[in-house]
């Protein structure tokens, strides 16, 4: 890490007067009904989740999972109509569900801030990069117009854009992808935000770029103390960047485990199989990954019982009939799956069963 | 699309990443406009300026009869270089005069189709909903109906005044500009761009302003150029068939039907209105299409 920021750096950075600890996100039971042409569709179905300043949790799922709905629900950021929000979402101490707009807009940018997967549309191509960042810093921070094109230069260089004064003028089209998401990470911490949502940030980008916003977005997240939840496809990315994983499948939460526990003992049979298909370093490049069979379950008219079952290669009776609901086992009171029949072991994997965060 | 060769690479951005961005095909800045582009412009220039400066080329009067010597249907000469129609009017001097009603009308009419048009469909496009559907249907209805023949029956009680003809030809330019600018509005705002802005905590007005109009306005002076045209062909139209300004002022529409009605009018007379509109309306719409393929970051994506 030798980003060469500038120190005439304008931008906040975050931290300097927030708590750098205790618990800033709470979500439970949200549910998220998008109203379709066929049907309401559950696209996420009563999903808690708890997130302490400056942790990282990993949001993995297949495609279609509703990883991207989820987060988006998190910050109130849904295509309003046709949309019902339920549950709640409480970001540090402050109900977010059924909030106003203008309490969402002051708390979009400065307090929770999200980074888009395709860097590629995410851009307004009329506008010149740096305008896109100093923009919202002087929405935010009532910069002056010369303020807020410094600090987007500065803020360019902190994300490891070479040249910045001269790209700060290049317009999206002129940028390669990883650029643009550098850029769009730049955006992003523009205002020093708490929370950072980051969904498939690195998905459409070369696998040596996707190393490198990684370890920007870590570097990043480690100097503001600010927390994030990270979303992606792939368990290889989150296994060592992450704090807690959670495992998503048709919108629901099917295992939620300490980072550790979870790759030392996995129990549910879709991220058993969502680890069969997450290629490994160690392995010889060309080896097969094991796509997962199936499709996911219509989510406009789910079938009854564990909504993996048709893909399951476990699957027994009492699973196309009853669904399993998120529980502990007594010996892991941190590791969450749901699933009648699961995998590893149930016998303690840390002997000193301490849980990370009780 | 990013198979970009990079060897060993730091934190940053390396070279080849800089290299390869700037070297990927189109991501280059759009190529210029051609050759042709220029020439249209070039004669819609000429045409503009000639209309607006008329009063100072020294022509003879449009719609007066020249007096002496009284010459009828004269073929071209010195004195009146595209000769004189069956009143013994100069046709070069008609001709200057028609583009005049033709390039206001065509201007007036477009002004009130945009202006109306373009601000109803953002408008549409922004609140959805049943406002949307209600004036989506409407708008519709409107360009299913055959314009012209109501455009000539609105005149034919209104009465065929200039300012009629640029009030209802605008009118009915709405719905087309109407539907292109709520396409287009739509279309960007279910970007992501869109919603990334709105995730920076930028207010509905900020983001229609800021990130939408801009991206509408490529769109819209591209239709705007064909509305033009499409305004300056019915007056011809309806110029041809005598419904639109009245002789003795002239149109070129207006020209073309006196010329073809007229067995003795010497070809000049039907050849010189009928390629200036030809003319303009080839340069209007290649133009047009030009700024609409340039601009146009869809299709330049491909
Ligand atoms: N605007 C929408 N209209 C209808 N269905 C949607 C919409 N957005 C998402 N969905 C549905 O919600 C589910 C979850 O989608 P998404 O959150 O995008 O998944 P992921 O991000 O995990 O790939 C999918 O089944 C998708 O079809
Ligand atoms: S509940 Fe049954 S079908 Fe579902 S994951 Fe467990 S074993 Fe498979
Ligand atoms: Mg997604």
């Amino acid at each position: 890490m030798s980003t060469s920021a500038p120190d005439t750096a304008v931008a906040p950075d975050a931290g300097t007067e927030r708590p750098t600890s205790g618990e800033l996100l709470e979500v439970t039971d949200l549910r998220t009904t998008i109203r379709t042409p066929r049907g309401p569709l559950v696209a996420v179905d009563g999903v808690s989740l708890r997130l302490k300043r400056g942790e990282t949790l990993g949001i993995v799922g297949e495609s279609g999972s509703g990883k991207t709905v989820l987060s988006r629900s998190i910050m109130g950021l849904l295509p309003g109509r046709g949309t019902m929000l339920t549950g709640s979402v409480r970001f540090d101490g402050q109900e977010l569900v059924g909030a106003p707009e203008s309490l969402l807009r002051s708390i979009w940018g400065p307090r929770i801030a999200m980074v888009f997967q395709d860097p590629m549309t995410s851009l307004n191509p009329v506008h010149r990069i740096g305008r896109q960042i100093a923009e919202t810093l002087r929405l935010h921070l009532k910069l002056s117009k010369k303020l807020a094109n410094q600090s987007a230069v500065t803020l360019l260089a902190q994300v490891g854009i070479p040249s910045p004064e001269l790209r700060a003028r290049n317009y999206p089209v002129e940028l390669s992808g990883g650029m643009r998401q550098r850029v769009m990470i730049a955006i992003a911490l523009a205002c020093g935000p708490e929370l950072l949502l980051a969904d498939e940030p690195t998905t459409g980008l070369d696998v040596t770029i996707q190393a490198q916003i990684l370890d920007l977005l870590a570097e990043a997240q480690r100097m503001r103390h600010m927390a994030m939840i990270f979303v992606t496809h792939d368990l290889g990315i989150v296994a060592t960047r992450t704090d807690q994983i959670m495992v998503m499948y048709a919108g629901r939460a099917v295992e939620f485990a300490p980072t550790h526990q979870l790759f030392a003992n996995v129990r549910m049979p879709y991220t058993e199989a969502l680890l069969h298909s997450t290629p490994r370093m160690g392995n010889p490049s060309h080896t097969r990954l094991a796509a997962i069979d199936g499709r996911p379950p219509d989510l406009v008219s789910r079938p009854p019982g564990c909504s993996f079952a048709a893909r399951c290669p476990y699957a027994q009776d009492k699973c196309r009939e009853e669904s399993p609901m998120l529980v502990a086992d007594a010996a892991e009171p941190d590791h969450f799956y749901a699933c009648w029949y699961p995998r590893g072991t149930s016998t303690p994997v840390h002997p000193q069963g301490a849980p990370s965060d009780a | 699309m990013l198979d970009i060769p990079v060897t060993t690479v730091e934190q940053g951005v390396s070279d080849a990443e800089v290299a390869a961005a700037n070297a990927q095909p189109g991501t280059t800045p759009p190529k210029r406009f051609g050759f042709f582009f220029w020439c249209c412009l070039g004669w819609l220039a000429l045409i503009a300026l000639v209309a607006i400066f008329a009063g100072m080329l020294h022509l003879d009067p449009p719609n007066a009869p020249y007096y002496t010597p009284i010459a009828v249907n004269a073929p071209p000469s010195f004195a009146h270089w595209l000769g004189t129609d069956d009143s013994s009017r100069d046709v070069l001097s008609r001709l200057v005069y028609g583009a005049r009603v033709s390039l206001v009308i065509g201007l007036l009419g477009t002004a009130i189709g945009i202006g109306i048009g373009g601000s109803l469909g953002m408008f549409s496009a922004y609140v959805r909903g049943k406002i949307d559907a209600g004036l989506s249907f409407v708008m519709y209805i409107f360009l299913a109906f055959p314009a012209i023949i109501a455009v000539l029956c609105i005149l034919e009680f209104w009465g065929h005044t200039e300012s009629h003809i640029v009030v209802i030809l605008g009118l009915f330019s709405v719905p087309f500009i109407y539907r292109v600018t709520r396409a287009a509005t739509l279309a960007c705002a279910t970007k992501e761009y869109v919603t990334a802005a709105r995730s920076q905590g930028a207010t509905a007005r900020r983001v229609l302003a800021k990130d939408i109009f801009p991206n509408v306005i490529p769109a819209l002076i591209a239709y705007t150029v064909f509305t033009f045209g499409g305004i300056i062909t019915t007056e011809g139209a309806l110029g041809f068939l005598g419904q639109s300004v009245q002789i003795p002022i002239s149109s070129w529409g207006n020209m073309i039907g006196e010329a073809s009605g007229d067995l003795n009018a010497t070809l000049v007379f039907i050849l010189a209105p009928a390629s200036a509109l030809f003319l303009t309306l080839v340069a209007l719409n290649y133009a047009g299409e030009q700024i609409r393929l340039r601009f146009d970051t869809s299709e330049q994506k491909l």
